[in-house]
């Protein structure tokens, strides 16, 4: 291990790394790009590099662009990727109150607890963490899912009715194209455009990019407030704030790395459960959405646990826990290794090379943001008729480079209406996005729970964590309503007021 | 006007309509497998659930008042995003993105603030720096129009 990291420390290689991660940063800050994108470019780079520098420079920008995935989610309301969706809910109202700073210090530190631990937990329990992963089947996968889109849904603004519409929209468009197992074309109405499914990122952007230009120009907005950074200390977080968040981060912390390590899921889940967890806990949940810290903590500790978390099924395993992990995986073929039960014992130097480089990539990332961190908020200064026309062809010619196709103009503009039309009618943006994306892998665990044994659905509820997991979506769902009842029943108890 | 009842009653349409096209699928499956039709039912039957919930639940705000001079503003931005989504359909990424980014500088920028060289300068700018980033950089294909 130790020779292993010494030749991380190469001249070359350091050079290489701290490249790689500064490109995951910028590419994750853009709206549209993302890592996991930067990694799939630059693959056929690595073709002719020694394994441990290609795999080394393909680990340092997927590690950069999650982390750099705040910058536009803290700053301009549109997140990078799915992994900061929930980095926006206050990230964003942090910077209209003239907390930029604050934001970025908060998501930069938590970014670096969230990687650096789990990379360190992904080193130390790959093999025994794994093992337990292989227990779970399609009923605890799918319970889940859905406790997660119940809690996300129960915790949204406006009733638990806006909250599970929401998701059942959101579960309804991702049924959209061909559906697992069979294949079958539903809701496609002939279309080539829609057989493949609903493009995320055009979702992404059209709902929070397009919709927000829309709506600040309706507004006659013309610049965010501008930040003083000259008072700023460190990484412009009291003291305080950090032990107030202490058990906040460990939380999300456990909930990144778990969500992280199941094949399937990933930073796009964990930080919207994450997010809901901090709110349901906190002492203030009033404050959650507008500017409230803890949200930005909880967001950022657990999209970047998730990383360590997904390198635990890909190396133990040879199962990757997310699409940036399945073309790593692919990486690793192409060098000739072969990822699984055996890499330990075959190739424990590209294990440590992939776990070092992670945590070196990690350093490099806190240091670059710590000092960009007073460079970002420039951006702010930047009046919206300049800012806006570059996010808007941004976002466009994001969409297109994803597809070769211009029908994904009409899904971003379809987005950015549906957007405005759910803000009217109070339908939460967050559970929403959070079933679309979950949406295919809860179908595909449903019907293969369901015929897996010959008890059709009986075993989501009869299987110990499935059950206690619909229990907790059940519970989510109807303690909005339950919790005033018991409120009255309480006030109206003999000898009460 | 409050909103609750008229979304809770198009979601409840919109639920039992997708229940009733869903229902439709016909695929054959074997070992019991409810086939593609299960789960966009099981989302609709959320939705019929939620939009009757919102139609019988007591509206607790009266929603807000539209001012009409801030839907202007705001149907004029929709205009020019989709005629940028246009634009880059029929003449391509540099024509579309020259127009529309000064199009929306001017915009935007409004009366007071637009200098019409600044626009020019800026959305050549921006166009470059795109042209730059995603052909060059990372050699990705730009939108080509479909009249030249």
């Amino acid at each position: 291990m130790f020779d292993t990291f010494l030749s991380l420390l190469q001249p070359t290689t350091l050079l290489i790394i701290l490249a790689a991660t500064a490109l995951g940063i910028i590419l994750g800050a853009i709206p549209g790009l993302s890592g996991g994108l930067g990694v799939a470019l630059l693959l056929p780079i690595t073709f002719g590099m020694d394994p441990h520098i290609g795999l080394a420079m393909l680990v340092s920008i997927w590690i950069g662009g999650v982390s750099g995935g705040m910058i536009g989610s803290i700053l301009l309301g549109i997140p990078g990727s799915p992994s900061s969706i929930a980095t926006t809910f206050d990230g964003y109202p942090m910077t209209r109150n003239g907390e930029a700073v604050k934001a970025l210090g908060a998501a930069i530190v938590a970014s670096f607890i969230g990687t650096a631990f789990s990379i360190l937990i992904a080193m130390f329990l790959s093999p025994f963490m794994a093992r337990m992963a292989l227990k779970l089947g399609p009923w605890e996968y799918f319970s889940l899912g859905f406790c997660a889109i119940a809690l996300v849904a129960a915790l949204a603004r406006g009733s638990i009715f806006h909250g599970m519409a929401a998701a059942a929209l959101g579960l309804l468009l991702s049924t959209v194209g061909f559906a697992p197992i069979d294949g079958y074309a539903r809701f496609t109405f002939g279309s080539i455009y829609l057989s493949g499914g609903i493009d995320l990122i055009a979702l992404m952007l059209g709902l929070f990019a397009l919709k927000q230009i829309v709506q600040d120009h309706a507004r006659g907005e013309q610049q965010i407030p501008e930040v003083d950074v000259s008072q700023i200390r460190g990484f412009g977080v009291t003291l305080r704030e950090y032990i107030d968040n202490a058990w906040n981060i460990v939380r999300s912390f456990m909930i990144g790395l778990w969500i992280g390590f199941l094949p399937g899921m990933g930073s796009a889940l964990s930080n919207m459960v994450a997010y809901a967890q901090a709110k349901s806990a906190s002492k203030h949940p009033e404050k959650f959405g507008k500017g409230c810290v803890d949200g930005v903590f909880a967001s950022e500790t657990s999209n970047n646990a998730s990383v360590g978390g997904a390198l635990i099924p890909m190396v133990a395993l040879g199962i990757p826990g997310d699409g940036t992990t399945a073309i790593l995986l692919g990486g690793l073929m192409i060098h000739g290794i072969q990822a699984g039960p055996l890499l330990f014992a075959n190739n424990p130097d590209i294990v440590y090379a992939l776990f070092l480089t992670a945590i070196l990539a990690a350093v490099i990332t806190l240091v670059l943001q710590y000092f960009g961190m007073r460079l970002f908020p420039a951006i702010l200064k930047i009046p919206y008729h300049y800012l806006y026309p570059a996010i808007v062809v941004l976002g466009f010619i994001g969409v297109f480079v994803g597809s070769s196709t211009a029908f994904n103009y009409v899904l971003l503009l379809g987005f950015a209406a549906l957007g405005l039309l759910m803000d009217k009618v109070k339908l939460p943006v967050g559970p929403f996005i959070l079933a679309f994306i979950l949406g295919p892998m809860l179908e595909l665990n449903l019907r293969r729970g369901i015929t897996y044994t010959d008890e059709g659905v009986w075993p989501f509820f009869t299987r110990p964590i499935s059950a206690l997991l619909l229990l907790v979506a059940a519970f989510s769902i109807v303690w909005p309503y339950l919790s005033p009842w018991i409120k009255s029943r309480r006030a109206a108890a003999p000898g009460k007021e | 006007m409050n909103t609750d009842r008229p979304l809770g009653a198009g979601l409840l349409a919109l639920g039992v309509a997708g229940i009733a096209v869903a229902s439709q699928i016909t695929v054959r499956t074997f070992n019991d497998d409810p086939g593609p039709k299960l789960f966009p039912i099981f989302a609709c039957t959320i939705l019929v659930i939620c939009g009757l919930g919102l139609i019988l639940t007591k509206p607790t705000d009266q929603g807000r008042k539209m001012d009409p001079e801030a839907m202007i503003r705001g149907l004029t931005m929709a205009g020019l995003l989709l005629f940028y989504a246009l634009a880059l359909w029929l003449v391509g990424f540099y024509l579309a993105s020259l127009s529309a980014v000064f199009g929306l500088y001017w915009i935007i920028a409004g009366p007071q603030r637009r200098v019409w060289w600044r626009g020019l300068i800026y959305a050549a700018a921006v166009t470059g720096s795109v042209h730059l980033l995603f052909h060059t950089a990372l050699n990705a294909f730009l939108p080509r129009g479909i009249l030249f």
